[in-house]
């Protein structure tokens, strides 16, 4: 009987499977760089999965990084820490949260999915999240000498942003404005909504990232897409696979660049002012498609998710075709290779890190699940020159994987107070910083946001006055006019808790 | 098996009515089960072949929803009537009897693999191999069904003696 059906299935098996994971010999490594080599889609019938069991760090464990290099937990026992970011006065900001709950699941696929996804993770209690911890280091030893929680019960923030006495978070579905001056440690002010962004009830990719534009007037917000690749419907993917640009002063927002499958890392090059991001490519097409990259994103340019992948390769699933954008997608500009997860980008440049990481892009890479061999679980550094990738990726922090069980996985990156690179280890619920050996620090913080205004170079904390507030560019020129229609890609309503009043 | 059973079948070789085994009250059972795999399997075909022409996703997930509950169910249909072949000789002697075992498997063979297939994201879920095998499905299940109606109307299995 077996061989009767093997008989009769084989001739629809043969194109189906294609042989399941036949990259096993693939050297990765050949899609890191500007040219990754790109083997045709191989989908298998059973979309290949492997998840690392979280079994986080014994006490004394750490993670592993070159010569020249040391790592200590700057901060421990967080609950989930997705990014790090520093104010211009020193002072990190820990966002820790979790994936917004309820999301509809509209095929058997999802709902297995979610259950095997769940058992990997593990049960166990979970500490409450969502919530944005500051770090102070008070004497720059590179230590925290004080803790406290800024601010918590907030909808799976991400992204966060300070410049003129406001703190800016990336709640998963709006930017919220809290007025907030350098040097305090709580935050008792209700937030308005300087934005609206695309939220629920999918929300696949929910991470929004922030990053402020060097003039100190626009923010830009990163918004993943709502599926792998189109699957829910073109309209569910509204606004999103995109980075908006949003007026400060008005709350104006339009798309910047769109065809960006989970843009994260939103980073502005401190010698180039270029806006730099980690995107994560789609999944299911194979063990080595699709690279996930770093680009710079040029503006009103489209990198074309969902139709094609690495500039115009065609993906078949997205129906009906659209050749007219496939011709106009930009292709990246740097692969990490394929599922790796990149979501963190800090530039080292004017850190205090050793010569052969002075000038780069840190990635955190939170490391695959679509690949039967474990892709990405690592801190990578790429090598600038002139403000772009020069060289190949590098490894820089490791031993994230113990066999197959990670103690902990990466995402957010940051350049600290003093320097150092910081590292947000989600399931490992620690911040870890690493630091050149020889202990050297920079003169003086320089905060993530590299805005190059003199409003935020104030510096010290205390110092800081009230804030010039200069809401400078208050009329929009005709250039930054929104194209297009707001209608088109802003979501009608606002978050849950505001009401339309509430907003300025 | 008992031998008990096995004399039970021996004495009735030659009984127009072979009885089921999987029985509730005296009605059997795997005719009422099919009826689940048979609908979901050509209503899937028709929601497959409604999304290659509309391209509207909704179309897909229906098919794999009617993909997922009649394998499910087809398996279950699938365990009570092997009871019945199994146990019951005069079943199994049945001429039409083992094309449609054998045509049966080969149907929830070509449903699982047409699940794996629609477990894909967007159009290649469903064009061209989900619409192939799910139309697959369908042509050998019109065989094994009317086999099926064959063993019941022909050879009167589960028909009352009286």
């Amino acid at each position: 009987m077996r061989f009767v059906t093997a008989v009769v299935a084989s001739p629809f098996l043969f194109p189906l499977a294609g042989c399941g994971e036949s990259g096993q010999d693939f050297d990765v490594s050949q899609q890191i760089g500007p040219d990754p080599v790109l083997p045709e889609p191989n989908p298998g019938l059973l979309a290949g999965m492997k998840i690392a069991e979280v079994v986080g760090w014994n006490e004394g464990e750490k993670p592993t990084v070159p010569e020249g290099l040391q790592v200590t937990a700057y901060a421990k026992d967080l609950a989930h820490p997705r990014t790090v970011h520093t104010l211009p006065n020193g002072d990190v900001l820990v966002v820790q949260s979790r994936a917004p709950s309820g999301k509809p699941m509209p095929r058997p696929k999802d709902v297995i999915r979610s259950w095997i996804m769940s058992m990997a993770k593990g049960g166990g209690p979970k500490k409450e999240t969502n919530l944005i911890t500051l770090l102070r280091d008070t004497d720059r030893d590179g230590q925290v000498d004080e803790r406290s929680d800024l601010l918590t019960g907030l909808n799976s923030p991400f992204g966060v942003a300070w410049i003129d006495g406001t703190l800016y978070v990336a709640a998963t579905d709006a930017i919220l404005a809290y007025p907030y001056q350098l040097g305090e440690t709580s935050i008792s002010a209700q937030p308005t909504v300087l934005a609206p962004l695309p939220g629920g009830p999918i929300n696949h990719h929910w991470t929004k990232d922030l990053a402020l534009s060097p003039d100190g007037k626009f923010l830009f917000a990163s918004v993943g897409s709502n599926s792998n690749v189109a699957e829910r419907g073109l309209e569910a993917e509204k606004g999103r696979a995109a980075i908006w640009q949003v007026d400060r002063s008005t709350g104006a927002a339009r798309v910047y660049a769109s065809g960006l499958r989970n843009p994260n890392g939103l980073n502005f090059h401190p010698e180039t002012g270029v806006l730099w991001t980690v995107v994560n490519e789609r999944d299911e097409l194979g063990p080595n498609l699709v690279p996930d990259y770093l680009t710079s994103v040029q503006k009103d340019a489209f990198y074309g998710w969902p139709w094609s992948y690495y500039g115009t390769h065609v993906d078949k699933r997205v129906h009906p075709p659209r050749p007219d954008l496939v011709e106009k997608a930009v292709k990246p500009d740097y692969a990490l290779s394929s599922h790796v997860a990149a979501l963190g980008l800090a530039f080292s440049l004017n850190s205090a890190m050793p010569e052969p990481y002075a000038n780069g892009a840190f990635i955190g890479e939170h490391g695959s699940w679509n690949r039967s061999a474990f892709n990405g679980y690592k801190v990578v550094y790429v090598p600038f020159q002139n403000g772009k990738p020069a060289g190949k990726a590098r490894d820089v922090v490791t031993g994230f994987l113990e066999g197959d069980k990670a103690r902990g996985r990466p995402v957010g990156v940051a350049i600290d107070g003093t320097g150092a690179l910081l590292v947000a280890d989600d399931v490992g619920n620690t911040v870890w910083r690493v630091a050149s050996v020889d202990g050297s620090i920079t003169p003086s913080p320089i905060g993530s946001d590299r805005v190059q205004v003199s409003a935020q170079l104030s510096g010290t904390r205390g110092e800081v006055s009230a804030g010039t507030n200069g809401r400078t560019g208050q009329g929009q020129s005709t250039e930054n006019a929104p194209k297009p229609s707001q209608t088109d890609i802003a979501p009608a309503v606002l978050p849950q808790g505001f009401a339309s009043e509430n907003n300025r | 098996m008992s031998s008990n059973l096995k004399e039970y079948g021996m004495a009735r070789t030659h009984s127009p009515h072979p009885e089921p085994t999987a029985v509730i009250a005296g009605h059997p059972i795997h005719p009422m089960l099919v009826q689940f795999p048979i609908v979901c399997f050509t209503l899937a075909l028709v929601t497959d072949i409604t999304y290659w022409q509309t391209s509207n996703l909704m179309w897909a997930e229906f098919s794999a929803w009617l993909l997922l509950a009649g394998i499910a169910l087809g398996v279950l249909a699938a365990v009570f009537g092997l009871i019945d072949f199994v146990f019951n000789r005069d079943i199994r002697n049945a001429r039409p009897a083992w094309p449609h075992a054998i045509g049966n498997a080969i149907v929830l063979v070509l449903a699982f693999l047409n699940n794996l297939v629609h477990a894909r994201d967007g159009w290649t879920a469903v064009v061209p191999w989900g619409l192939t095998l799910s139309a697959l499905t369908v042509a050998v299940m019109l065989v094994t069904a009317w086999l099926g109606a064959s063993l019941v109307q022909v050879h009167g299995v589960g028909v009352r003696r009286s």
